[in-house]
């Protein structure tokens, strides 16, 4: 497994000028349009893309045929993306909390927990069902893949949306008795079911799919 | 002794196609070629062997150690296919910083001692790469960590006829260990007619026939009418075909029948003609 989070490793260093740019411009626009809970969040969720579109890389140029030839087993291969995929959010999250605070100093504790959620909830749904899904379906569907690694964290961040209007009503409707809350007793729940999501694909993904054949 | 490679009644089935009960060896210090046409199965029993493809039943062994259970075995094994699968922005540096985790017995030394022999560059990118020079980078790969048996799937394909002509003297320099083996598939006969010491011919999923390269050697193409046909001993006459003109004989033993008959006409059989008189021939 440490040959293949090399050759991972190497890649995304390599991508190190399109990261940059990106992430720069993405930062620009937060500061400019003053969206301090958008930095952790974004930053966090497109780390951890780095690692689940790898996947796209290694089919579009047949690496994952050729690993195969390798004394490594096809479940350590998907194994290894999921860990690789961990590490570089965390590294994402670190350096997405390093932004906000040097942009935002002066950002509420609780924004910046909602964001840190919404990264969590989106990256996780992405590493749970964007990894099997990359891996199963056919080349030419990879957009389709990454759309739908991303349903289970949006279906999440729907409820909560639909949390929060429940909370807005409330508020309104107690005249000021009832304070108003960004519901993260939510986000930690959906949280939580996404983490089991990742730990149940991580799980069962890299048996079932070597058990396959290989596409 | 155990063989290199053993694959045993082998069955895969897709939609359109399948593999029927695929018996194949490669020895010890054999080179087994496994020629046929497009689509007829070459490279779907390579992926069976390398688990890329889960046969429905039969048994693929490398060196006696069963290739399902586990892919430890994988590092007695080299695999060249006929397409470079590196990421286009490596270089052989960067491979070989990889490659070092992957395989126990991986050489840098002798990786870029292959590289600068055959004129790679270490620093090019891949993409930057001709076609040959991915082709050498791959067998760098799959030589680099002191393999035992080598798979090639069509690794000489496209590959222009210098090329192509180092890529087989190499393998032959490989073949001077006994404990090696090569099976090396391609649709290019005059490659696999080059290096194999025994030849199996695919069709439409099932092994039609195998051939040895002392059998190839003694056959022989004889060009007669329907008269000589039946004049001739039928022992001697493996499988006939009927041209516009005349018949044509396969013979099993050229030297015997020019001894015998040294008034036909008679050359020696090429793999391809080999092929194609056992393909479309009847057996007399």
């Amino acid at each position: 497994m440490k040959g293949l989070f090399k050759k991972d490793t190497l890649m995304v260093l390599k991508s190190w000028p399109i990261m940059v740019v990106i992430l720069s411009v993405m930062l620009a626009i937060m500061v400019f349009m003053d969206v301090p809970t958008g930095i952790l969040s974004f930053v966090s969720i497109y780390f951890m893309m780095q690692g689940v579109t790898s996947i796209i890389t290694d089919r579009m140029c047949g690496w994952n045929l050729y690993q195969t030839t390798f004394p490594i087993s096809r479940s350590m291969a998907i194994v290894e993306k999921y860990v690789f995929s961990l590490v570089v959010c965390a590294i994402g999250f670190v350096l997405g909390y390093a932004l906000t605070m040097i942009f935002f100093p002066g950002i509420r504790q609780e924004d910046l927990l909602v964001s840190g959620l919404l990264g969590g909830i989106l990256s996780l749904s992405a590493l749970g069902a964007g990894i099997p899904l990359l891996i199963l379906l056919p080349k030419n569907t990879f957009i389709v893949s990454i759309f739908g690694a991303f349903i289970p964290g949006a279906l999440c961040i729907v409820y909560w949306s639909h949390a929060l209007s429940e909370m807005s009503a409330q508020v309104a409707a107690s005249q000021g008795q009832i304070v108003f809350s960004m519901r993260t007793d939510v986000l930690w729940a959906e949280l939580g079911v996404m983490a089991l999501l990742s730990m149940i694909s991580l799980v069962a993904a890299p048996y079932c799919l070597s058990k396959m054949d290989q596409r | 002794m155990r063989d290199a490679l053993n694959i045993q009644n082998l069955n895969k089935k897709f939609k359109n196609f399948q593999l029927n009960n695929i018996c194949l060896k490669v020895p010890k210090g054999r080179v087994v070629g496994l020629i046929g046409e497009n689509g007829s199965g070459k490279s779907t029993t390579m992926r069976c062997v390398l688990n890329q493809d889960i046969p429905e039943s039969g048994t693929i062994e490398i060196y006696g150690r069963n290739a399902e259970k586990g892919a430890k075995c994988h590092d007695r094994l080299g695999v060249v296919g006929d397409s470079c699968c590196f990421p286009d922005m490596f270089n052989a540096k960067t491979i070989s910083a990889i490659m070092k985790d992957v395989y126990e017995k991986w050489s840098p030394e002798y990786f870029f001692a292959f590289l600068k022999r055959f004129s790679v560059p270490e620093d090019r990118q891949v993409r930057q790469l001709s076609k040959g020079m991915k082709a050498k980078l791959n067998i760098a790969c799959a030589l680099a960590h002191q393999p035992e048996l080598l798979l090639l799937d069509e690794a000489t394909a496209g590959l222009d006829p210098v090329v192509r002509e180092e890529i087989l003297d190499l393998l032959q320099e490989f073949m001077e260990d006994e404990n090696h083996g090569i099976l090396i598939t391609s649709h290019i006969t005059s490659d696999i007619e080059r290096i194999a010491d025994s030849i199996y011919y695919i069709q439409d999923g099932q092994i039609c026939f195998e051939l040895s390269r002392d059998q190839i050697d003694l056959y022989g193409i004889a060009q007669l009418t329907g008269d000589q046909i039946d004049y001739i001993d039928p022992n001697l006459v493996k499988i006939t075909r009927k041209q516009p003109m005349h018949m044509e004989a396969l013979i099993t033993d050229r030297y015997e029948f020019m001894k015998r008959y040294p008034d036909y006409a008679i050359s020696p059989a090429s793999l391809d003609s080999v092929i194609v008189m056992i393909s479309k021939g009847e057996v007399k």
